[in-house]
């Protein structure tokens, strides 16, 4: 044996008990390093391009009223100054350097940070990453500079209506901790956001084990898994934030109660909502969910026919948003002033037919099914795109979830899409929003308030 | 010594490696092939990477096809017909469409209308054959055209809901006044209100003539399998005599401002000004200098003075195009300066050799972002098909950038960046008119 034959023993000895292969499917390959950070891998050589991502699971849900905004604001202080990269010019310039096209997304239960380029850059671009990921400074200059720029998204966020509708909603629907699920956050926070509190949220949730590092692209996963280890195989592992920190559980809803937002609109949109499965307390009724929306949404569903070919509404859908902490089940539709009144009781008589037996046939059913499990084949063409979708998984319910996801569509039956309705529809209290003009309120009764 | 077959082997190795190297940069156009069915073009991308089928038919013309009373016609007719053919009545398309996931959607821009299929190639027969159907037998039943019809106008009649949208709309009223792309293809209340079954089979009979048609397939599909599908589908229609037309630069001899006035918590503003269209030389600095000037507003707007959260300067890609800068701020006057001060740096100051290197680089990811899904890549190669220059001119893309000199930008950032037409929705208090016009 020669010398460099022992020595290569020896390093990829000292590799493969660094990390271990857990998952491989759909092209999917997940390891863990020893410091606890899971190092997921989407190989797709479709155009020579690497995504690097991280996820880290933080997000509105782990903010106190004291804190609401301050995940989003550190996504924003991400992009600047850390110990290898002075300042935020600096690093939009490296950014280019490497061709990056770079962004990052705060959410209810993950914040995103992602980088792609010529694959060839794939270490420039990891090295990239540990630093600003490990090594972010928040200077207090930089700090303040932003936050003019945060409140500047939100003067965006409330010149839209459909915001507004979503704002006074979800108040009423998240009642005990709204700031739970307030991405954006209040306005207060930001601005008397300091460097303590960041690095308070640094040190409780920017640690390995609570992190995933994601790369698509035109790469290989040994290859991602030896330069993950080797760049951020050092980056320390920290105390679980969420056995100290617990956040907590949202409770039900006690009355259902209708919300009206006034605004100069073109149409009546109506936001039902309702608080549906927490996906790692009921995941059998989060497929079951995504079944019945695909159900639904079919154009010969009777869902559909009844509200919308009927000409009560002109646009209808049922949807499920997966989280951990309640996800909401939201009806989305839209109609005329005129239509108000029959239309809203219509979606209310269609919730109480949900469970008749001839409600969905069961090509409908398996056509939700394949639907479902098509749809993931479009979302993997993109593998820039992808890996954010593989990322909100890991985060939300976690890969394996994920990986058996079609499978688990496929086994839904009638027993428990009616579980799902039941429990979470129909015997459920809902919030419903109405965004009205002025001159249509004129037109239409509508009760605020308490639904008796 | 080497037994003859090993360095046979070597020597093709090597020979093949060379062959890889130097032709990697035209590794697409490799895979892609054309061919004439009845004086309808096709143009077939064989991907063999994935499972994904997406075909377009283009046809040629945008708003030239229309006039203010049939503009709206595409998107109403493609809406309906896809609501029942004369194969496939209503409820079995909707229940085929469903089974296999299969999609199918119209869309209609300035420059050219389309009819697209996405499917899993499983199912790409029974899918092809609904497509073809719907272009070719659409029921067009009167009561789903009344229904599509409130559909699209509630859609109309809420694009002033969103500032974002009504800005767009505004803009483009005021780049366009007097020119054929005026003309907005989605149409007006007034236009979809009126437009009759009659008037959309007439426009089916006059446009699907495969002289005005182009079809874009791209996926793991062989070429004798398409030619003998297209044939079937659309080898009996009419050749017709149609000649591509290609609209007029716009230019405008001032600078203009509409503004709106809205109670909101910004001001949203945005600028438009002539650009190359691809079909000009000028496309591709004019894109580069787009492109540096969008990432110099955002460091001085957004960086350095925290003016704003979205400043911007976008490069349009239609045939008689535009670039925009646009922003949201609450210090509007402030915000425009610094704005317009980045433009005369670009004007007046070459950028450096690295800026230019950086960003080419830049483009070249953004580039293979454009063209990772299959429809993206249809898109693209029809994108220099519609426009006169033949598919094969988008495998310059590249190229083409890179050839990019810093002269190029300074004058093209010169010719083009000038008598903006800005819309702005918001205070009108705080808009000093002589400075929004003064570029």
């Amino acid at each position: 044996m020669t010398k460099f034959m022992r020595w290569f023993l020896v390093v990829a000895a000292l590799w493969c008990f660094s990390t271990v292969v857990f998952a491989q499917k759909y092209n999917i390959y997940r390891t863990e390093l020893k410091n606890g950070l899971d190092v997921i891998v989407v190989e797709n050589p479709i155009v020579p391009l690497a995504t690097v991502e991280i996820n880290v699971h933080n997000g509105s849900f782990t903010e106190p009223p004291e804190y609401n905004g301050l995940s989003h604001l550190y996504e924003h202080m991400f992009f600047k100054a850390n110990e290898e990269i002075p300042n935020q010019e600096r690093f939009l310039e490296r950014g280019r350097e490497l061709g990056m096209s770079w962004n990052g997304t705060t959410s209810e239960e993950r914040v995103n940070y992602f980088f792609t380029f010529g694959k060839d850059s794939l270490r420039q671009g990891l090295e990239f990453m540990n630093a600003a990921i490990r090594t972010p400074l928040f200077k207090e200059e930089e700090l303040v500079r932003e936050r003019p720029v945060v409140t500047g998204e939100y003067d965006r966020a409330e010149s839209n209506p459909f915001y507004l509708l979503q704002v006074a909603v979800n108040k009423k629907l998240w009642y005990k901790y709204y700031s739970r699920k307030n991405v954006l956050g209040e306005r207060t926070t930001i601005l008397t956001a300091d460097h303590d509190k960041m690095k308070t949220i640094e040190n409780r949730y920017y640690i390995p084990n609570n992190s995933a590092l994601l790369v698509s692209g035109d790469v290989k996963h040994e290859q991602v898994s030896k330069l993950a280890e080797e760049i951020l195989g050092s980056w320390p592992w920290g105390e679980d934030p969420f056995v100290k920190y617990p956040p907590p559980d949202h409770p039900p809803l006690q009355q259902s109660e209708v919300v009206v937002v006034e605004k100069p609109v073109g149409a009546v949109t109506l936001d039902i909502a309702m608080h549906g499965p927490s996906v790692r307390k009921d995941p059998k009724a989060t497929y079951a969910a995504d079944v019945l929306s695909y159900i639904l949404g079919q154009h010969n569903s009777k869902f559909y026919k009844n509200l919308v070919d009927s000409g009560l509404l002109t646009y209808v859908n049922l949807s499920y948003y997966t989280l951990d902490k309640t996800g909401p089940i939201t009806i989305f539709a839209q109609t005329t002033a005129e239509k108000y009144g029959t239309a809203v009781k219509a979606i209310f008589d269609e919730i109480k037919k949900f469970t008749d037996p001839d409600y969905f046939t069961d090509d409908q059913l398996e056509s939700a099914k394949n639907q479902l499990e098509i749809n993931e084949v479009y979302s993997q063409e993109r593998p820039s795109a992808y890996v954010h979708t593989v990322g909100f998984w890991w985060a939300v319910a976690g890969l394996d979830y994920y990986l058996n996801y079609v499978d688990n569509l496929r086994k839904v039956n009638r027993d428990e899409i009616n579980y799902y309705v039941q429990k979470y529809i129909q015997n459920a209290p809902y919030v419903m929003g109405v965004l009205i003009s002025p001159k249509d309120r004129q037109k239409v009764s509508i009760k605020e308030g308490v639904v008796q | 010594m080497r037994k003859p077959s090993t360095v046979l082997m070597r020597l093709f190795a090597v020979v093949a490696l060379i062959v890889v190297l130097f032709l990697a940069p035209s590794r697409a156009m490799a895979f892609t092939e054309e061919f004439d069915v009845n004086g309808l073009k096709v143009i077939l991308k064989r991907n063999p990477g994935n499972e994904v089928v997406a075909a377009s038919l283009y046809i040629r013309g945008g708003v030239l096809n229309l006039t203010p009373a049939t503009a709206g016609i595409e998107p109403l007719l493609f809406d309906v017909a896809v609501k029942g053919t004369k194969n496939y009545p209503k409820e079995v398309i909707n229940a085929e469409l469903s089974r296999m996931g299969t999609q199918i959607n119209g869309n209609a821009s300035k420059d050219y209308s389309s009819v697209n299929l996405r499917c899993i190639k499983p199912n790409f027969d029974k899918s092809w054959d609904i497509f073809a159907d719907v272009l070719l037998n659409p029921t067009l039943d009167p009561k789903e055209v009344d229904l599509s019809r409130s559909q699209i106008l509630t859609g109309l009649r809420q694009r002033r809901d969103n500032p974002d949208s009504y800005l767009r709309d505004m803009g483009d009223s005021l780049f366009y006044e007097g020119h054929p792309y005026a003309l907005d293809p989605s149409g007006t209340e007034e236009s979809v209100s009126k437009i009759s079954i009659d008037q959309m089979r007439q426009y089916l009979k006059g446009n699907l003539v495969t002289s005005k048609l182009v079809l874009v397939v791209v996926g793991d599909v062989e070429e004798a399998d398409l030619q003998k599908k297209v044939t079937a589908s659309f080898g009996d229609l009419p050749v017709g005599g149609y000649t591509p037309q290609f609209p007029a630069k716009v230019e405008h001899a001032n600078a203009g401002l509409h503004t709106v006035a809205q109670q909101l918590p910004t001001n949203y503003i945005i600028g438009y000004f002539s650009a190359p269209s691809i079909r000009d030389a000028d496309y591709y600095p004019m894109s580069m200098a787009t492109s540096i000037l969008q990432q110099r507003v955002w460091e001085e707007v957004r960086t350095k003075r925290n003016l704003s959260y979205a400043p911007a300067a976008f490069f349009q890609g239609s045939l008689a195009n535009c670039a925009n800068l646009y922003v949201t701020a609450v210090q509007p006057d402030t915000t425009i300066k610094v704005m317009f001060a980045e433009v005369k740096r670009l004007q007046t100051q070459p950028i450096s050799a690295k800026e230019l290197r950086d960003k080419i680089t830049v483009f070249l990811t953004s580039y293979y972002l454009q063209n990772e899904t299959n429809a993206a890549q249809a898109a693209f190669l029809a994108r220099y098909e519609l426009a006169g220059l033949g598919w094969q001119a988008s495998e310059m893309f590249v190229q083409n950038m890179k050839k990019v000199t810093s002269e190029d930008v300074k004058r093209v950032a010169q010719q083009y960046i000038k008598n903006i037409q800005f819309a702005v929705i918001g205070d009108p208090m705080k808009i000093d008119q002589k400075l929004f016009t003064s570029m």
